[in-house]
Protein backbone atom coordinates (compact mmCIF):
# COMPACT_ATOMS: atom_id res chain seq x y z
CA UNK A 1 0.00 0.00 0.00
CA UNK A 2 1.30 3.54 -1.17
CA UNK A 3 0.44 6.98 -0.10
CA UNK A 4 1.42 9.87 -2.28
CA UNK A 5 1.43 13.73 -1.34
CA UNK A 6 -2.09 15.42 -1.96
CA UNK A 7 -4.67 12.67 -2.33
CA UNK A 8 -7.19 11.67 -0.61
CA UNK A 9 -7.82 7.67 0.00
CA UNK A 10 -10.29 5.96 1.64
CA UNK A 11 -10.41 2.71 3.46
CA UNK A 12 -12.90 0.40 3.32
CA UNK A 13 -13.78 -3.26 4.64
CA UNK A 14 -15.54 -4.87 6.83
CA UNK A 15 -16.20 -4.65 10.53
CA UNK A 16 -12.97 -6.31 12.44
CA UNK A 17 -11.22 -6.46 9.34
CA UNK A 18 -8.71 -4.24 10.85
CA UNK A 19 -8.85 -0.60 9.49
CA UNK A 20 -8.53 1.02 12.47
CA UNK A 21 -5.78 -1.28 13.50
CA UNK A 22 -3.95 0.37 10.15
CA UNK A 23 -4.22 3.87 10.98
CA UNK A 24 -3.15 2.88 14.47
CA UNK A 25 -0.05 1.48 12.92
CA UNK A 26 0.61 4.09 10.73
CA UNK A 27 0.18 6.94 13.80
CA UNK A 28 2.58 4.58 15.47
CA UNK A 29 5.08 4.35 12.74
CA UNK A 30 8.00 4.14 14.33
CA UNK A 31 7.25 0.69 15.96
CA UNK A 32 6.72 -0.31 12.58
CA UNK A 33 10.07 0.50 11.01
CA UNK A 34 10.30 -2.84 8.19
CA UNK A 35 7.03 -2.41 7.43
CA UNK A 36 5.90 1.48 7.07
CA UNK A 37 8.50 3.55 5.39
CA UNK A 38 8.71 7.20 4.19
CA UNK A 39 10.40 8.56 0.92
CA UNK A 40 12.97 10.67 1.07
CA UNK A 41 11.37 14.08 0.15
CA UNK A 42 8.93 13.44 3.23
CA UNK A 43 10.72 12.59 6.34
CA UNK A 44 8.30 12.95 8.36
CA UNK A 45 8.34 13.71 12.17
CA UNK A 46 5.86 12.13 14.24
CA UNK A 47 4.18 15.23 15.41
CA UNK A 48 3.29 16.13 11.78
CA UNK A 49 0.49 13.59 11.83
CA UNK A 50 -2.82 13.97 12.86
CA UNK A 51 -4.99 11.22 14.21
CA UNK A 52 -9.04 11.45 14.77
CA UNK A 53 -10.22 8.33 16.00
CA UNK A 54 -13.16 6.76 17.62
CA UNK A 55 -12.11 8.58 21.42
CA UNK A 56 -12.33 11.96 20.02
CA UNK A 57 -9.23 13.61 21.31
CA UNK A 58 -10.91 16.25 23.23
CA UNK A 59 -11.16 17.00 26.89
CA UNK A 60 -14.62 17.02 27.99
CA UNK A 61 -14.27 19.36 31.26
CA UNK A 62 -12.27 21.77 29.31
CA UNK A 63 -14.08 24.34 26.75
CA UNK A 64 -14.48 24.62 23.31
CA UNK A 65 -12.36 27.06 23.07
CA UNK A 66 -10.03 26.12 26.19
CA UNK A 67 -9.77 22.73 23.83
CA UNK A 68 -9.20 24.40 20.66
CA UNK A 69 -6.24 26.91 22.14
CA UNK A 70 -4.63 23.94 23.66
CA UNK A 71 -3.78 22.13 20.95
CA UNK A 72 -3.58 25.20 19.19
CA UNK A 73 -0.54 26.25 21.32
CA UNK A 74 0.91 22.58 21.25
CA UNK A 75 1.21 22.34 17.34
CA UNK A 76 4.68 22.62 16.26
CA UNK A 77 3.15 24.83 13.00
CA UNK A 78 -0.69 25.37 13.51
CA UNK A 79 -2.62 26.59 10.79
CA UNK A 80 -3.68 30.19 10.84
CA UNK A 81 -5.67 30.85 14.26
CA UNK A 82 -8.39 33.48 12.51
CA UNK A 83 -8.68 29.86 10.19
CA UNK A 84 -9.66 27.67 13.36
CA UNK A 85 -12.30 30.71 13.60
CA UNK A 86 -14.03 30.77 10.33
CA UNK A 87 -14.46 26.68 10.90
CA UNK A 88 -16.10 27.15 14.01
CA UNK A 89 -18.39 29.87 12.43
CA UNK A 90 -18.71 27.36 9.16
CA UNK A 91 -19.88 24.61 11.78
CA UNK A 92 -22.26 27.11 13.88
CA UNK A 93 -20.60 26.44 17.18
CA UNK A 94 -19.73 30.02 18.03
CA UNK A 95 -22.24 30.35 20.59
CA UNK A 96 -21.06 27.42 22.48
CA UNK A 97 -16.69 29.01 22.66
CA UNK A 98 -17.37 28.37 26.45
CA UNK A 99 -19.60 26.13 26.74
CA UNK A 100 -17.95 22.18 28.00
CA UNK A 101 -17.57 19.71 25.32
CA UNK A 102 -19.75 17.21 27.49
CA UNK A 103 -22.25 19.41 27.19
CA UNK A 104 -22.08 19.33 22.84
CA UNK A 105 -24.19 17.13 20.81
CA UNK A 106 -22.47 13.74 19.15
CA UNK A 107 -22.20 15.99 15.92
CA UNK A 108 -20.79 18.91 17.34
CA UNK A 109 -17.97 16.99 19.05
CA UNK A 110 -17.36 15.64 16.03
CA UNK A 111 -17.07 18.56 14.29
CA UNK A 112 -14.69 20.10 16.98
CA UNK A 113 -12.88 16.86 17.25
CA UNK A 114 -12.23 17.43 12.83
CA UNK A 115 -10.89 20.77 13.56
CA UNK A 116 -8.56 19.83 16.06
CA UNK A 117 -7.29 17.09 13.85
CA UNK A 118 -6.99 19.77 11.26
CA UNK A 119 -5.15 22.48 13.57
CA UNK A 120 -1.17 21.15 13.26
CA UNK A 121 -1.47 21.85 9.45
CA UNK A 122 -0.23 18.02 9.07
CA UNK A 123 1.29 15.91 6.34
CA UNK A 124 -0.80 13.20 6.62
CA UNK A 125 -4.29 12.95 8.13
CA UNK A 126 -6.03 10.04 9.38
CA UNK A 127 -9.24 9.94 9.99
CA UNK A 128 -11.14 7.11 11.43
CA UNK A 129 -14.90 6.79 10.47
CA UNK A 130 -14.88 10.81 10.29
CA UNK A 131 -18.53 11.26 8.87
CA UNK A 132 -20.03 9.52 12.39
CA UNK A 133 -22.84 11.50 13.88
CA UNK A 134 -23.04 14.32 11.56
CA UNK A 135 -26.17 15.18 9.61
CA UNK A 136 -26.48 15.71 5.55
CA UNK A 137 -25.80 19.57 5.72
CA UNK A 138 -22.30 19.10 8.01
CA UNK A 139 -21.10 15.88 6.11
CA UNK A 140 -20.81 18.08 2.81
CA UNK A 141 -19.04 20.98 4.81
CA UNK A 142 -16.91 18.52 6.18
CA UNK A 143 -16.15 17.21 2.94
CA UNK A 144 -15.37 20.43 1.10
CA UNK A 145 -13.14 21.74 4.06
CA UNK A 146 -11.20 18.20 3.53
CA UNK A 147 -11.03 18.85 -0.29
CA UNK A 148 -9.41 22.02 0.61
CA UNK A 149 -7.10 20.65 3.03
CA UNK A 150 -5.68 18.20 0.96
CA UNK A 151 -4.73 20.48 -1.23
CA UNK A 152 -1.68 20.62 1.19
CA UNK A 153 -1.70 17.49 3.10
CA UNK A 154 -2.55 13.66 2.65
CA UNK A 155 -5.93 12.46 4.04
CA UNK A 156 -6.08 8.64 4.57
CA UNK A 157 -9.64 7.99 5.89
CA UNK A 158 -11.83 4.97 7.24
CA UNK A 159 -15.32 5.01 5.68
CA UNK A 160 -18.34 2.88 5.30
CA UNK A 161 -20.23 4.93 2.48
CA UNK A 162 -20.31 3.30 -0.95
CA UNK A 163 -19.48 6.95 -2.85
CA UNK A 164 -16.21 6.62 -4.66
CA UNK A 165 -16.24 9.86 -6.36
CA UNK A 166 -15.33 12.44 -4.22
CA UNK A 167 -12.36 10.30 -3.19
CA UNK A 168 -9.23 9.64 -5.14
CA UNK A 169 -8.23 6.63 -4.79
CA UNK A 170 -10.53 3.77 -2.94
CA UNK A 171 -8.06 1.23 -0.41
CA UNK A 172 -10.58 -1.94 0.21
CA UNK A 173 -9.15 -4.41 3.18
CA UNK A 174 -10.54 -8.03 2.74
CA UNK A 175 -10.09 -10.94 4.59
CA UNK A 176 -6.32 -11.55 3.26
CA UNK A 177 -4.88 -8.20 3.15
CA UNK A 178 -5.45 -5.06 1.05
CA UNK A 179 -6.58 -4.70 -2.36
CA UNK B 1 4.47 24.70 25.60
CA UNK B 2 5.21 23.70 28.98
CA UNK B 3 3.05 26.84 29.99
CA UNK B 4 0.33 25.10 27.92
CA UNK B 5 0.27 21.94 29.26
CA UNK B 6 0.77 23.73 33.01
CA UNK B 7 -2.57 25.36 32.18
CA UNK B 8 -4.40 22.20 30.57
CA UNK B 9 -3.12 20.38 33.81
CA UNK B 10 -4.35 23.08 36.34
CA UNK B 11 -7.37 23.28 34.12
CA UNK B 12 -8.35 19.43 34.40
CA UNK B 13 -7.60 19.05 37.76
CA UNK B 14 -9.54 21.88 39.10
CA UNK B 15 -12.48 21.61 37.18
CA UNK B 16 -12.66 17.74 35.81
CA UNK B 17 -15.09 15.98 38.15
CA UNK B 18 -14.50 18.36 40.93
CA UNK B 19 -11.18 16.89 41.69
CA UNK B 20 -9.99 19.57 43.93
CA UNK B 21 -13.05 19.37 46.13
CA UNK B 22 -13.70 15.91 46.46
CA UNK B 23 -10.25 15.78 47.76
CA UNK B 24 -11.05 17.87 50.20
CA UNK B 25 -14.39 16.46 51.53
CA UNK B 26 -12.19 12.90 51.77
CA UNK B 27 -9.72 14.22 53.52
CA UNK B 28 -11.56 16.14 55.66
CA UNK B 29 -14.30 13.20 56.20
CA UNK B 30 -11.42 11.13 57.69
CA UNK B 31 -10.58 13.65 60.10
CA UNK B 32 -13.99 14.16 61.67
CA UNK B 33 -14.23 10.37 61.89
CA UNK B 34 -10.58 10.10 64.07
CA UNK B 35 -11.89 13.02 65.60
CA UNK B 36 -15.14 11.69 66.88
CA UNK B 37 -14.50 7.86 67.13
CA UNK B 38 -10.95 8.96 68.99
CA UNK B 39 -10.04 12.54 70.31
CA UNK B 40 -13.75 12.92 71.99
CA UNK B 41 -12.53 10.17 74.71
CA UNK B 42 -9.03 10.60 74.89
CA UNK B 43 -6.92 12.97 73.00
CA UNK B 44 -4.48 10.76 70.36
CA UNK B 45 -0.72 11.32 70.86
CA UNK B 46 1.49 12.95 67.99
CA UNK B 47 2.72 9.76 66.45
CA UNK B 48 -0.77 8.00 65.41
CA UNK B 49 -1.34 11.69 64.55
CA UNK B 50 1.11 11.68 61.52
CA UNK B 51 0.79 7.76 61.07
CA UNK B 52 -3.13 9.83 60.30
CA UNK B 53 -1.39 12.74 58.06
CA UNK B 54 0.37 10.69 55.84
CA UNK B 55 -2.58 7.79 55.15
CA UNK B 56 -4.58 11.04 53.99
CA UNK B 57 -1.79 11.89 52.10
CA UNK B 58 -1.79 8.66 50.49
CA UNK B 59 -5.87 8.57 50.00
CA UNK B 60 -5.81 11.55 48.49
CA UNK B 61 -2.83 11.21 45.99
CA UNK B 62 -4.10 8.22 44.85
CA UNK B 63 -7.89 9.94 44.15
CA UNK B 64 -6.49 12.95 42.39
CA UNK B 65 -4.18 11.07 40.42
CA UNK B 66 -6.73 8.45 39.37
CA UNK B 67 -9.24 11.39 38.52
CA UNK B 68 -6.85 13.07 36.72
CA UNK B 69 -5.74 10.34 34.47
CA UNK B 70 -9.08 8.95 33.90
CA UNK B 71 -9.91 11.97 31.42
CA UNK B 72 -7.03 11.87 29.85
CA UNK B 73 -7.35 8.10 29.15
CA UNK B 74 -11.07 8.13 28.32
CA UNK B 75 -11.60 10.83 25.94
CA UNK B 76 -8.45 9.71 23.83
CA UNK B 77 -6.81 13.43 24.46
CA UNK B 78 -3.90 11.70 26.07
CA UNK B 79 -2.61 9.94 22.61
CA UNK B 80 -3.01 13.62 20.83
CA UNK B 81 -1.10 15.32 23.31
CA UNK B 82 1.39 12.62 22.76
CA UNK B 83 1.59 13.33 18.96
CA UNK B 84 3.25 16.93 19.59
CA UNK B 85 5.07 16.65 23.33
CA UNK B 86 7.86 14.23 24.62
CA UNK B 87 6.43 12.04 26.89
CA UNK B 88 8.75 13.01 30.15
CA UNK B 89 7.25 16.77 30.11
CA UNK B 90 3.77 15.33 29.85
CA UNK B 91 4.95 13.54 32.56
CA UNK B 92 6.97 16.31 34.31
CA UNK B 93 3.86 18.53 34.40
CA UNK B 94 1.33 16.77 35.39
CA UNK B 95 3.67 15.21 38.41
CA UNK B 96 4.50 18.75 39.06
CA UNK B 97 0.25 20.35 39.18
CA UNK B 98 -0.53 16.96 40.98
CA UNK B 99 2.08 17.76 43.67
CA UNK B 100 1.00 21.37 43.90
CA UNK B 101 -2.43 20.35 44.85
CA UNK B 102 -1.59 17.60 47.37
CA UNK B 103 0.82 20.25 48.97
CA UNK B 104 -2.66 22.84 48.83
CA UNK B 105 -4.69 19.92 50.19
CA UNK B 106 -2.41 19.04 52.39
CA UNK B 107 -1.85 22.54 53.99
CA UNK B 108 -5.42 22.79 54.55
CA UNK B 109 -5.91 19.09 56.41
CA UNK B 110 -3.07 20.28 58.88
CA UNK B 111 -5.32 23.30 59.88
CA UNK B 112 -7.98 21.09 60.00
CA UNK B 113 -5.88 18.69 62.21
CA UNK B 114 -4.04 21.49 64.23
CA UNK B 115 -8.22 22.71 65.32
CA UNK B 116 -9.29 18.84 66.06
CA UNK B 117 -6.71 17.16 67.75
CA UNK B 118 -5.16 18.92 71.01
CA UNK B 119 -1.63 17.15 70.72
CA UNK B 120 -1.09 18.01 66.77
CA UNK B 121 0.35 21.16 67.83
CA UNK B 122 3.14 20.09 70.17
CA UNK B 123 5.26 20.20 67.29
CA UNK B 124 5.24 23.26 65.06
CA UNK B 125 3.40 23.29 61.41
CA UNK B 126 6.74 23.33 59.79
CA UNK B 127 7.62 20.25 61.49
CA UNK B 128 4.54 18.54 60.02
CA UNK B 129 4.61 19.92 56.83
CA UNK B 130 8.72 19.83 56.22
CA UNK B 131 8.70 15.72 55.28
CA UNK B 132 5.55 15.82 53.53
CA UNK B 133 6.33 18.55 50.40
CA UNK B 134 8.89 15.47 48.99
CA UNK B 135 7.11 13.02 50.56
CA UNK B 136 4.43 14.00 47.67
CA UNK B 137 6.16 14.95 45.25
CA UNK B 138 7.79 11.22 45.52
CA UNK B 139 3.71 10.02 45.64
CA UNK B 140 3.03 12.22 42.56
CA UNK B 141 5.39 10.85 40.58
CA UNK B 142 5.15 7.45 41.06
CA UNK B 143 1.32 7.50 40.53
CA UNK B 144 1.43 9.68 37.21
CA UNK B 145 3.68 7.32 35.94
CA UNK B 146 1.80 4.12 36.94
CA UNK B 147 -1.47 5.67 35.62
CA UNK B 148 0.51 6.24 31.98
CA UNK B 149 1.29 2.21 32.10
CA UNK B 150 -2.43 1.28 33.69
CA UNK B 151 -3.14 3.98 30.23
CA UNK B 152 -2.13 2.09 28.23
CA UNK B 153 -2.58 -1.67 29.41
CA UNK B 154 -6.17 -3.43 29.19
CA UNK B 155 -6.45 -3.76 32.80
CA UNK B 156 -6.41 0.09 33.12
CA UNK B 157 -8.48 0.72 36.37
CA UNK B 158 -7.50 -2.43 38.36
CA UNK B 159 -3.75 -1.43 37.29
CA UNK B 160 -3.36 1.51 39.20
CA UNK B 161 -4.13 0.60 42.71
CA UNK B 162 -2.33 -2.61 42.03
CA UNK B 163 1.25 -1.20 41.85
CA UNK B 164 0.51 2.04 43.43
CA UNK B 165 0.24 0.57 46.58
CA UNK B 166 3.25 -1.63 46.89
CA UNK B 167 5.43 0.78 44.99
CA UNK B 168 4.47 3.44 47.96
CA UNK B 169 5.39 1.57 50.84
CA UNK B 170 8.53 2.89 50.91
CA UNK B 171 7.63 6.38 51.01
CA UNK B 172 5.49 5.72 53.63
CA UNK B 173 8.02 3.38 55.59
CA UNK B 174 10.98 6.12 55.30
CA UNK B 175 8.44 9.80 55.54
CA UNK B 176 7.08 7.98 58.60
CA UNK B 177 10.54 7.08 60.24
CA UNK B 178 11.97 10.07 58.90
CA UNK B 179 8.88 12.15 60.85
CA UNK B 180 8.94 10.31 64.17
CA UNK B 181 12.81 10.53 64.35
CA UNK B 182 13.26 14.26 63.87
CA UNK B 183 10.52 14.34 67.08
CA UNK B 184 12.91 12.61 68.89
CA UNK B 185 16.01 14.10 67.33
CA UNK B 186 16.27 17.70 65.78
CA UNK B 187 19.50 17.47 64.77
CA UNK B 188 18.32 14.39 62.44
CA UNK B 189 16.72 16.68 60.21
CA UNK B 190 19.31 17.03 56.99
CA UNK B 191 20.02 13.13 57.40
CA UNK B 192 16.00 12.86 56.76
CA UNK B 193 15.66 14.93 54.48
CA UNK B 194 18.40 14.23 52.13
CA UNK B 195 16.60 10.63 52.07
CA UNK B 196 13.22 11.88 51.51
CA UNK B 197 14.86 13.84 48.67
CA UNK B 198 16.64 11.04 47.31
CA UNK B 199 12.98 9.23 47.10
CA UNK B 200 12.12 12.44 44.86
CA UNK B 201 14.76 11.90 42.47
CA UNK B 202 14.45 8.18 42.50
CA UNK B 203 10.46 8.05 41.98
CA UNK B 204 11.22 11.00 39.28
CA UNK B 205 13.74 9.04 37.34
CA UNK B 206 11.83 5.64 37.10
CA UNK B 207 8.37 7.66 36.04
CA UNK B 208 10.73 9.07 33.41
CA UNK B 209 12.24 6.40 31.95
CA UNK B 210 8.84 4.27 32.33
CA UNK B 211 7.51 6.58 30.11
CA UNK B 212 10.36 7.01 27.32
CA UNK B 213 10.35 2.66 27.50
CA UNK B 214 6.57 2.66 27.53
CA UNK B 215 5.09 1.37 24.29
CA UNK B 216 2.91 2.25 22.19
CA UNK B 217 -0.80 1.83 22.43
CA UNK B 218 -1.71 0.08 19.05
CA UNK B 219 -4.69 -2.09 19.91
CA UNK B 220 -7.19 -0.20 17.84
Amino acid sequence: MKLSQNKRYALRGENGAGKSTLLRCILNFRNFEEAISWNEELVLPRNRISYLGHDLGLYNSLSLLENLKFFYSIAECPIAWNQVEGWVQKFKLQLRWDDPIYTLSRGMKQKVALIRALIPNSHLLLLDEPFTGLDQKSNIEIREILKEVSRQSSILAVIHEEETAYWDEMINIAGKGIK
Amino acid sequence: MILSLLKKELLLIGRGLHGILSMFVLSFTLLFLFHFSFEKDSSLTILPLIGIKWSILFITSYVLIGQSTWEERESGAGLIVQLSIPNWMIFLVKSIVVWFFLIFVLGLVCLGMNLMFSNFSTIGLFNHIIFLIPGSLSLSFLGVSLGSIAASTRMKEVILPLLLIPFSIPIFLFGLKSEFRYIGDAMSLNQSLILMIFFCFFYGGLGALFQELQSENVDG
